[in-house]
């Protein structure tokens, strides 16, 4: 096969087993790989009913149809399992090498099912898979556990949990090496809860191409397309950190769990200061923009404190919402956290949600063990994080996530619980500033999250007009569109009155469709090549690289399939209409500063957004299930579990 | 006249796009491995260091695919 290995390898820990089997040649066309791969596998083999923690679950990890080619920022791994924080149908998404290296290994599909009887690792050398005992290394962080594993095989790459893992947190991250991670869902503690420690993966077989011709030219294509991204350089100077300033003007940060849109002494926190801490750009592999800070703090109580940070992500979910508002404060938190293995924004927000309950007096230092829990302290933040990751005190409360501890805590705590479908919700407040991005917060497949839906146009030039909810200023210039890489049939339809408006629910069908065609793919969504890499391109660089030849409508269809699948399970896992909604705050509290202050949610247009949003899918428009026409309409094969046609 | 291949790491990103396109520019296929220029990364520390196998022949396609000009061709 060209473009893929071949090779799916299932492991049941509990009968210590590893088997491996041929990739189904037909799985290609129809789901491509990644996200798509790993919808197929939990569709066919995933019980709708079972506990996340459990050994019934299964954990499933897929390159990108394009990882391990020189593809532009062609390195993302996906990883999937039934959520423990949600309860749905839970995937993350990953870069770095770790994906690459399983290709390499000729690995297209790792499951892993059941439960080891000890901590264990996996240890995937040259494509030999064994399961070893990680006794040595219980309790270690995620840091000890890549350098020991290292030290043992020499440069392997490592997927691992730490003591957030171990415990079983529900927001528990895998982290991938040191600093970056399959962050979200929770998935850390299903590697928990099956006693795997790591899997350390490292691999030299080749990956050939279909036609060298057409994939250099689809891939100097790609290469231009990314690099002439007007804010390329942007991008590549401050990486997600441009988010910061932006966010800032509009008043809409996240500031102390979403009370405010602002928060003084922001200012240290915008892009310009990044200089006096970043000291170089660090990729993924074989990716152009180099978006990551390897960043230094250069003074003060944390001088000599070195890693990859300054994410906005971290920046604004350990900053403006816990009140903090310097760098390097925020990056002793992020080293805490990626060490203890937790993820960031579930983290920050069950942090958040404790500070506002203490500042409201429904926490009192009798509940936190006589610690004071103020705006802005990151002592007690990082207190927070330790006793999250090692259950002790009100962290065995915490870790649960924000949704459940608020169930536990009562006493009106609920209200102050920023939550969509139990996953925390990111940092963008959608009273300021409404768009496919927060409407996307509800829609996500995996609960409250900005990752899965996303326009490949963002701009906040122009302010978005007041009480309008169908519709978002676009702010990007007529041959910005016309040069988009979409089914023109969509773009017609997603850009209203000559490009000045987004029509939001179809652009967040079409956004969420594109994603998961990257996810499936194993490219990045930042911006650069989400405003530029299209149907059209994924079909050439995907003919080129596979031999398969796949039209720009048959890609985005393998999208509609998967989006489809995804929900059915949601569905069949206890998913109900209900739960799309935001948390109160948003619809009964205006935003009450900044320039948007007097802002907020409008809930019966929202919820007919919503119906809206089902009915464009395809879906039932008041429950959302797709439903056996929608599902023939996909040739999605009914499984034992989620069918149509029910067995 | 010696041609050598200076390293930047400063500039260097660690992407190793210059490894991919040399094993793929010799070999047709894409491999670390097979790659005659090499990155290691000392990623705890954001580090890296260039070197380059026996079989390189300093043709410069490495310094070409570089995406942050890390590698320059020297003629002495």
């Amino acid at each position: 096969m060209y473009g893929y290995a071949g090779r799916i390898v299932k492991i049941d820990l509990s009968r210590n087993e590893v088997k491996s089997y041929d990739l189904p040649l037909e799985w290609c066309r129809s789901y491509i790989g990644g996200l798509g791969f790993n919808t197929k596998i939990l569709w066919d083999q995933l019980p709708p009913n079972i506990d996340p923690l459990s050994p019934e679950n299964i954990v499933v990890f897929s390159p990108g149809a394009f990882v391990g080619t020189s593809i532009p920022t062609a390195s993302r791994c996906e990883a999937s399992a039934k959520s423990p924080i949600t309860g749905r149908f839970g995937t993350s998404n990953s870069g770095l090498f770790w994906g690459f290296m399983l290709k390499a290994s000729g690995i297209d599909i790792l499951i892993i099912s059941g439960k080891a009887e000890k901590l264990s690792y996996i240890s995937i050398i040259n494509g030999e898979v064994n399961i070893r005992s990680a006794e040595h290394l219980k309790g270690f962080d995620c840091w000890s556990t890549a350098d020991s594993l290292r030290r043992d095989y020499g440069d392997v790459e490592v997927a691992s949990i730490g003591p957030a893992g171990e415990n079983m947190v529900r927001y528990a991250s895998i982290e991938n090496n040191y600093y970056d991670a399959w962050g979200r869902c929770g998935l850390g503690a299903v590697l928990g809860s099956k006693n795997v420690k790591a899997i350390a993966v490292v691999g030299d077989k080749p990956i050939s191409i279909a036609n060298v011709k057409e994939y250099e030219e689809a891939c100097s294509e790609a290469y231009s397309r990314i690099t002439s991204y007007p804010l390329f350089n942007l991008w590549r100077t401050y990486g997600t950190l441009v988010a910061s300033d932006a966010y800032s003007s509009q008043g809409i940060l996240p500031a102390k769990n979403f009370q405010y849109g602002t928060i003084d002494g922001w200012e240290r926190c915008l892009r310009e200061n990044l200089h006096k801490y970043k000291k170089k750009g660090i990729s993924c592999i074989s990716c152009p923009i180099a978006c990551a800070h390897w960043v230094e703090v250069p003074e003060g109580r944390y001088k000599g404190l070195k890693l990859k940070d300054l994410e906005v992500t971290w920046v604004l979910e350990f900053g403006a919402k816990l009140g903090l508002t310097d760098f390097d404060k925020i990056m002793k938190c992020t080293e805490v956290a990626s060490k203890l293995g937790l993820d960031c924004c579930s983290s920050a927000s069950v942090i958040a949600w404790a500070f506002e309950c203490f500042e409201r007096g429904i926490l009192s230092m009798d509940d936190t063990g006589g610690l004071r829990l103020e705006w802005g302290d990151e002592e007690a933040v990082l207190k927070l994080l330790e006793d999250i990751a090692y259950r002790r005190g009100i962290g065995n409360i915490l870790a649960e996530g924000v949704k459940r501890a608020s169930q536990i805590v009562g006493r009106g705590s609920e209200k102050y619980a920023f939550h969509i479908k139990g996953l925390e919700i990111p940092f963008r407040d959608p009273r300021g500033r409404w768009g496919v991005w927060c409407f996307g917060y509800l829609t996500n497949i995996r609960g409250g999250d900005h990752l899965r839906v996303r326009a490949p146009v963002e701009l906040f030039k122009l302010p978005q007009p007041k009480d309008e909810y169908w519709l978002e200023a676009c702010g990007v210039r007529r041959e910005v569109i016309d040069q988009l890489d979409m089914i023109e049939e969509f773009k017609s339809r997603a850009f209203i009155n000559d490009g000045e408006y987004i029509n939001i629910p179809v652009m967040t069908v079409w956004s969420e469709n594109l994603i998961s065609i990257y996810n499936s793919v194993g490219i990045c969504i930042r911006p650069p090549v989400l405003g530029t890499i299209g149907p059209t391109i994924i079909s050439k660089l995907y003919k080129a690289t596979t031999g398969i030849n796949i039209s720009p409508e048959e890609v985005m269809e393998v999208a509609d399939r998967i989006i489809s699948m995804q929900k059915e399970m949601n569905i069949a896992m206890g998913e109900t209409r209900d739960e799309y909604r935001y948390p109160d705050r948003f619809y009964d509290e205006a935003l009450p500063d900044g320039p948007n202050k007097g802002k907020k949610l409008d809930r019966e247009v929202i919820d007919r957004m919503v119906s809206e949003y089902f009915k464009l899918r395809g879906w039932d428009p008041e429950t959302g299930k797709p439903g056996e026409e929608k599902l023939k309409e996909l040739k999605i094969e009914p499984s034992k579990f989620y069918a149509h046609v029910r067995i | 006249m010696v041609r050598n291949i200076l390293f930047s790491e400063e500039k260097c990103s660690g992407c190793c796009t210059c490894m991919l396109t040399c094993s793929f520019t010799y070999h047709k296929v894409f491999s670390l491995n097979m790659s005659r220029v090499r990155i290691s990364r000392d990623e705890r520390n954001g580090g890296f260091k260039a070197f380059f196998t026996s079989e390189c022949t300093r043709c410069g396609i490495c310094v070409k695919s570089c995406f942050f000009n890390a590698l320059k061709i020297e003629e002495v």
